[in-house]
Parts: structure tokens; sequence; C-alpha cells
């Protein structure tokens, strides 16, 4: 009996390590991950361009905060080199690496550099950044540990001779995406009905009115409407339910995150709250399968091909644009190949 | 250049080395592990087990950027405006009026959106209010020092719930206020 026992523990070990496995070490397609890093890098150059016009109101030296407040593990190159050419100097570099990243040229490299000057300015001025741009402090930290040159990027080009091929590796930092974003909707909702508002179904109508916040004024028979309020204030918990959960239910996942897509569309439109939207949405790419990225990967690849071709003074070249990329500029590494169907054909 | 390229082809194949061993699926499952439960804890409610382990996590969530918490109009949204007005008496007697900036409902609100984010803070701590109330003086009084006084005004406006006929009710609370010295 006790044999039996310690027997179908071990069974039901041995299918947790087998299940742990299969979920973050599985090998796959990379193509989700080359779409994850490009969504990353645009929303990183956007970030970084509309810190400009205040720059040196909120980080120079005769700014709002001169210097940095201490703080426990608090570390950034600006805590000690705080000069306005310092916060210049870190603002270009985390522009171009932003960049860098977008285009995955070093991307390792740069996911790095993007992490220790994003690392530095939020860390340098506390008082004027929000939960997006914690999360994308998160999200750059994933990039790095991931191998986030490996599909769709100058690297994957300057190694296989092709910017759209895609290297099949375990998805574990992929996944590191995916179980944020459930950390992310579960915890807003466990925060939000620990509050009267949310519970009461009015929460939606004071969020709509707060002069600060407000892009788009909705009518007052709107906003002061108890039904209409009730059912946008529930309807969003729900979808935040569901984005947490169901997102992990292979069917139900489109339809989730379609909800997803509505509610923070909604947000960007009628709120201002700065980047969490679009933070968010980079998690979102994060489940878009490798079939369904290289589908899409596919359409832009051959709508760029058709553009090359009708370029007059064109025509040199059998399958577009892509065609003028060396096949191999470096060695491959040992990891598997995905190459679109209608792969590279040099002509010479 | 090319010691970058090579530096990078070498972590690269190690990477996917370390990703097929059974030591190296380990060593990244316990980095995993760090990672989530770092997430998780920190967004648990005050609690035993976050109590038990948040000295251990706090430094590494601090450290590495992943301590989070996910308080979007959590657990309750504002429920009053708060307008915050800098007020600097000039030299000569005159006031001039500082007002936190509003961008234009399509790009300008993501610049906007630190300056709101600035005065939740100033309505909410102290330690900010003294630099800002200076740093807004040298904007609106110049850098020689043109001012006598300076405040920050906080109207505030309770909104009444939905469906509630109520009036609006305000209130004006002096947040900080400094005279400074004469250059």
């Amino acid at each position: 009996m006790a044999r039996t026992h310690a027997s179908d523990s071990g069974g039901l070990l041995a299918a947790a390590v087998d299940r742990w496995s299969g979920f973050w070490f599985q090998p796959q397609p990379m193509t989700p991950l080359g779409l994850v890093r490009i969504c990353y890098g645009l929303v990183m150059v956007a970030w970084t361009s509309a810190l400009l016009p205040d720059l040196l109101a909120f980080f120079g030296t005769t700014g709002i905060q001169p210097e940095q407040e201490s703080a426990p593990y608090a570390w950034g190159p600006l805590q000690i080199w705080h000069s306005d050419q310092a916060m210049t100097l870190t603002w270009a570099v985390l522009l171009l690496s932003s960049a860098a990243l977008a285009v995955g040229w070093h991307s390792r490299l740069a996911a790095l550099v993007v992490f220790v000057c994003l690392n530095s300015f939020i860390r340098r001025d506390i008082y004027v950044f929000n939960a997006g741009d914690g999360l994308l402090r998160i999200e750059c930290l994933f990039l790095l540990l991931s191998p986030a040159g490996a599909a769709l990027s100058l690297d994957s080009r300057r190694r296989r001779g092709s910017f759209w091929a895609a290297q099949v590796r375990a998805p574990w930092a992929l996944r590191l995406f995916q179980v944020q974003m459930s950390i992310v909707y579960l915890a807003t909702v466990r925060e939000k009905l620990s509050g009267q508002t949310w519970n009461e179904g009015t929460a939606v109508s004071y969020a709509l009115r707060l002069y600060d916040v407000v892009n788009i004024t909705l009518p007052q028979w709107v906003v002061m409407n108890p039904l209409l309020m009730n059912a946008a204030t529930w309807a969003a918990l729900a979808v935040e339910i569901a984005l947490g959960v169901l997102v992990w239910h292979r069917r139900l996942r489109p339809w989730v995150l379609g909800a997803g897509v509505v509610l923070h569309l909604s947000i960007l439109v009628t709120l201002a709250v700065g980047f969490f939207s679009w933070s968010m949405f980079v998690l979102y790419v994060a489940f878009v399968s490798p079939e369904a990225a290289q589908r899409l990967v596919d359409r832009v690849r051959r709508r760029l091909d058709r553009r090359a071709e009708d370029r007059p003074g064109a025509g040199t070249a059998t399958v577009g644009s892509a065609t003028a990329e060396p096949v191999t500029a470096e060695p491959a590494t040992r990891a598997e190949l995905v190459e679109a169907p209608d792969a590279v054909t040099p002509t010479g | 250049m090319r010691g970058v390229r090579r530096l990078s082809q070498r972590l690269t194949v190690a990477g996917e080395e370390v990703e097929r061993t059974s030591l190296g699926q380990g060593l990244i499952s316990a980095l995993i592990l760090i990672i989530l439960i770092t997430g998780v804890v920190w967004n648990l409610p005050d609690s035993a087990v976050k109590r038990q382990v948040s000295p251990v996590i706090t430094p590494i969530g601090f450290a590495i950027g992943v301590g989070q918490s996910w308080g979007v109009f959590a657990p309750n949204p504002p429920r009053q405006q708060e307008y915050v007005d800098v007020v600097v008496t000039l030299r000569e007697g005159r006031e001039a009026v500082w007002t936190i900036p509003h961008g234009d409902p399509v790009f300008g609100y993501y610049v906007a959106e630190r300056w709101h984010k600035l005065k939740e803070y100033v309505v909410r701590t102290q330690p900010v209010r003294r630099p800002f109330a200076r740093w807004v003086t040298g904007l609106l009084a110049g850098p020689d020092g043109g001012a006598t006084r300076v405040r920050i005004v906080l109207r505030t406006e309770l909104l009444p719930a939905p469906g509630s006929t109520a009036a609006a009710t305000t209130e004006t609370t002096i947040l900080y206020d400094e005279r400074l010295p004469r250059p």
C-alpha cells in the first residue's frame, strides 16, 4: 500500500516535471518572439520620444528633481552621473538602442542598453512614471533574457541570410511574457475588488469624469447613468478576469484577447494613461501562435515583395526585395531554421 | 564591432546548448521561479506569507525591476477632481499662476501624463513639494530670483455618485507656502 502511494506520488512528480518542461522548454519557432521584440522596440521609440520635451524639466540639474533620491538597490548610471549632458546622452542612447531593438540589430546588446537606460530614467525621478513604465521595464528584462534576435531581425539576416528567418528554440522567455500578463490582470482584479466603487459598479463613472485623465469628455447622461456605468464597470472587471484566466484556454484565447484589445482601445481613446495600454499590447503579442505569426509574416513579406516588383527598375530579383540579402554571412548555429514558404532565391 | 559580433554569436550558441541540457533547464527553471515568485508575492495582500517572503524577494524585485503593483484605478479611482496651481508672487507684487500642462488628446497626452503623475505625488507626498515649487518659481520669475513668495494651491471638487443630482462640493487647500529670501 505504502509502495503504491510512493509510486503514485513519484508518477505525479514525473508528470509535473514533464508538464513543466513541455511548457517552458518544448522548442518552437521564435517568430512570435520576433514580433514581440519589434512591437516593444517601436513602443520604446515612442516612449523615449515623448520624454524629450520635458527631459531637462524632470531630470536636468535645474529641473524638479536635480538629483536622484537615495533608495536601496536603485542602481543606475544617472545616480552618479547627473549632468544635463549625461541626461541628454542617455536619452539619445535609449532612442537609438530602442530602434536597434525594433529592427533586431545586435538585439541582446540593444535590450541590455535599453534596460539600463530605462531603469536609470525610472529611478532618476520616481515621481513622473506610472505602472505602464514599470511594465515596459519588466518586458525589457524578459527580452534581455531571451534570444531576442532569433527571428525577424537584422541578426537573423547576418547569421542566416534572411531577415525573415526564425530559429526554433525553447520558448521560456516568451512564456514569461504570457505569465506576466496573467499576473497583471489577476493582481489588478484582486486590488479592485478590495475597493468600494468596483463592487458597486460606479468606478468607470468616476474615472471618466477626471478632467486631467480624460481624453474625450463623454456626455453627462452617459457618465452619470447608473445602469450604463454598472454595465461598463462590471464588464471591464469580467474582461480582466477572463484575460487573467481564460487566455490559457486555446479555443477561448482569440476571443479573450479580442475583448482585451477592445477594452484597451476604449481606454486609449477615453483616458490618458500614458503607455500602459501599449505595454499591455506587447504582452498580448506573446500569445500569438507560431503558425499565426508565420502567416502574418508571410503576408507582410508577400506585400513587400509585390511592392518591390512594382517599383520601376526592379526586375533582376525573382522574389523581390529579400533576394538582395546575402545567404550566409556567418556560420549558422546548430538551431533549426524555419523559413517562410517563399524562401529566398538568390539570382546572383 | 567584429568582437561584439563574435561574442554575441558565442553567447547565442551557448544559450542554445544550455537550454538543451537538464542542468541548464534546471538553472533556467530556478530563474523563472525567482521572477514569478517575486511578481506574485509583490501583489499579494498583506499576509503572513508576504511578510515571511518579502525580506528575500524585496531586494531582488528592486534590483532587477520585477517588483510590481497593478493598482491602476484600484482599489478605487479618485472620487474627486484635483486642480493644482502654483502661485508665485513676483517682486513688483504681481502674482503669476502656473498650472499643470494638459496635452492634446492624440500625442500630447503621452507627454502630459508625466505631469499628471507628478501632480498626484505633489498632492499626496511632502518631499516633492519644495523642489517642485522652487522649479516653478525659477520658470516664472527667472533665475535671478525675482519672486518673494511661492504657494502650491490644491482645489478639490468631490464628484457626486452616478445617478445623484447633488452639486459637487469644492474646497481649497494650501499645500505649500514659502516666503523667498531676497537675493
